[in-house]
């Protein structure tokens, strides 16, 4: 008895040691199963938000349209028609408004950094006009259809040489509602 | 073929190059000449400065504001782009002549003398001719202790005016667009480019300043609400107002600078960019133009009877004049496959300044009203645009990123003494408001 209550006061005090010594790792293993329940409560917490969301899903179902899926339009220095490599990219856009025709758009017309930015401001508007035009022409009711110049203000590329420039010339479609 | 002969073809009349006084035929003038309708320079010299002595100036008090009024009035009169300051040679500081031959031995013509009076709060300053010891003028100016400079740039101006029939522009100031990330907002600074000042603080875009006629109003194009818009602010409050109150694009004000009740500027509120004015209260709007291609930019002659644009109507964007009702449309620059914008009209109404495209970039070019005279001022370095004359008509104010970035540079009428104003590139489209009078500080006008 006396022996085996020496080896358990042994075994107790080994496992309380060992249980010491792992005190770090056994708080952090004591502590792993909470996140378990964690992601549960995070789950839990956009659960109203769906309830919300569910109405705009439905709406999204039917667009099914992003700014992404237009394409942007480029042009050729100091000049505003839709070149004839161009077209297909406009037509694209064209279509996509005509799928969907409760979508408004904004056409952003862009010039490149060379030209004084008073013309470019006007360069930039003409741009925008003649890609609303075109879509005009193509059945797109102009009410759906706002532009606007950005002459040189917005470039989307910084450089200094022709393949910057001709990245920066362009029409983008931006949608003002849904 | 090598870039002159290029550039020479491309315009199809001959080019000769003044430089450093020397007129240099570039290349063929005879086969050219045939073609000749207009003469081309390109301008790197400058016309001879006129010798100033600067003496006196010296003070019995300790507020050391006499001797700033004294350096500031000579970094003026070298800045104007018509004098160079003389000092006297240490050979000649013993010299028993008179102050005059002294003078006139370190090769002055012109003598500016400085007294201090009332207790050195005032400086009278007499201007003598040394050739004939005429007394050119003699003025009395207080000096007010925050701002000495300011009697300097009085007192350079009144000078400027002797030899140049139109008063001095340094004592005025220069407004400009500065970029800060996506926002362009209004700035002031003196012609000197010291003491910068924010104009607006709107977070959006701001461009193209134009001052009014009285120097107390600037007109500038604002993104309002995805509308660009012709904004009027208060130099002295700060208040704004919207003077186009009526969609699309409306850009590049054009103050007259006879009547500071009417304004010029581009708008496509009929579907085109077609050129307007107004009155300053957005009433009375007058369309100028007619035309499908596009007008832009408007600029006043001095007397307010004339307008020159730009319009891309041949093709490709050039410089016409127009009477101020909208009649008797003609091309200015001539008709070549060149690109060519931003006329700017010379105090004087003499020339129009503008940019030109050419092999190196845009470049800033004078042209005279007959069209057949035309002077390169610069060239071969960046791209240059945005001229503005100073309103005594020496200075040309433009937007340049010969030092990378957008600067603003000045350079004199011809050309010469091309100074940046700014260095931190992101400034650009500059407008040199009208002169003070100075009579705020000017004894006789107080009296």
């Amino acid at each position: 008895m006396y022996k085996k209550g020496n080896v358990a006061v042994v075994f107790v005090l080994g496992l309380l040691l060992t249980l010491a010594s792992f005190n770090g790792c056994a708080k952090k293993k004591a502590e792993t199963p909470p996140p378990k329940p964690a992601p549960v409560v995070q789950e839990k917490k956009p659960a109203p938000k769906p309830q919300v969301k569910e109405p705009e899903r439905k709406i999204v179902e039917k667009v099914a349209i992003s700014e992404s899926q237009f394409n942007t339009v480029y042009f050729d220095f100091d000049k505003s028609d839709i070149k004839s490599d161009q077209r297909s990219n406009l037509s694209n856009n064209a279509r996509l408004l005509s799928d969907n025709s409760t979508i408004r758009i904004r056409i952003e017309g862009h010039c490149d950094e060379r030209g004084t930015d008073e013309y470019n401001m006007a360069l930039g508007q003409r741009r925008a006009d003649a890609i609303k035009q075109y879509l005009i022409d193509y059945g797109i009711s102009s009410s759906r259809i706002s532009t606007i110049s950005y002459g040189e203000e917005r470039p989307v590329s910084s450089g200094h040489n022709e393949s910057s420039w001709s990245q920066n010339r362009r029409g983008e479609f931006k949608i003002t509602s849904q | 073929m090598n870039k002159n002969s290029c550039f020479q073809k491309k315009y199809s009349f001959y080019l000769h190059v003044l430089f450093f006084y020397y007129i240099i035929l570039v290349s063929s003038v005879f086969e050219a000449s045939a073609q000749s309708e207009v003469t081309l320079s390109i301008r790197a010299g400058g016309s001879k400065l006129i010798g100033i002595g600067i003496e006196g100036f010296n003070t019995t008090g300790t507020s050391g504001l006499i001797s700033e009024v004294k350096s500031t009035l000579a970094d003026d009169l070298n800045y104007c782009g018509l004098f160079q300051v003389k000092e006297i040679p240490d050979s000649l500081q013993s010299a028993s002549q008179s102050m005059f031959e002294i003078w006139k031995a370190a090769n002055a013509s012109c003598l500016i003398y400085g007294i201090e009076t009332q207790n050195s709060t005032a400086v009278s300053v007499k201007a003598i001719d040394l050739k004939t010891a005429v007394t050119l003028f003699e003025e009395e100016y207080l000096i007010i202790a925050d701002r000495p400079w300011y009697t300097a740039h009085v007192i350079a101006d009144d000078i400027i005016g002797i030899y140049n029939g139109v008063r001095g522009s340094l004592a005025s100031q220069i407004a400009f667009v500065r970029s800060n990330g996506e926002y362009k907002d209004l700035f002031l600074m003196d012609p000197d480019g010291r003491r910068r000042r924010q104009m607006t603080f709107s977070r959006t875009l701001n461009l193209s300043p134009s001052w009014s006629s009285n120097g107390e109003s600037i007109a500038y194009s604002s993104l309002n609400n995805e509308n660009w818009a012709i904004v009027m602010i208060n130099v002295n409050t700060g208040q704004t107002l919207d003077i186009s109150q009526w969609p699309g694009l409306n850009t590049s004000p054009s103050w007259n600078p006879t009547n500071p009740d009417i304004i010029a500027f581009t708008s496509t509120r009929d579907g085109n960019a077609e050129i307007y004015t107004c009155r300053r209260n957005g009433k009375d709007l007058r369309r100028l133009t007619n035309h499908f291609g596009i007008d832009s930019s408007p600029t006043w002659s001095p007397d307010g009877s004339k307008i020159a644009f730009t319009s891309d109507r041949s093709g490709m964007p050039k410089v016409y004049i127009m009477n101020s009702d909208g009649s008797g449309i003609r091309r200015l620059t001539p008709s070549l496959d060149t690109y060519e914008d931003s006329p700017c009209w010379s105090p004087r109404g003499n020339l129009i300044a503008f940019v030109i495209l050419s092999d190196y970039g845009f470049d800033i070019a004078t042209i005279n009203l007959n069209g057949d005279e035309m002077i390169m001022l610069t060239y071969g370095s960046g791209s240059n645009e945005n001229p503005k004359w100073s309103p005594d008509g020496l200075k040309i104010l433009f937007t340049s990123n010969r030092l990378g970035g957008k600067n603003l540079f000045v350079m004199n009428w011809d050309g010469s003494d091309i100074r940046p104003l700014t260095k931190d590139g992101n400034s650009l489209s500059p407008a040199w408001a009208p002169t003070s009078s100075g009579d705020d500080i000017r004894v006789s006008s107080r009296r």
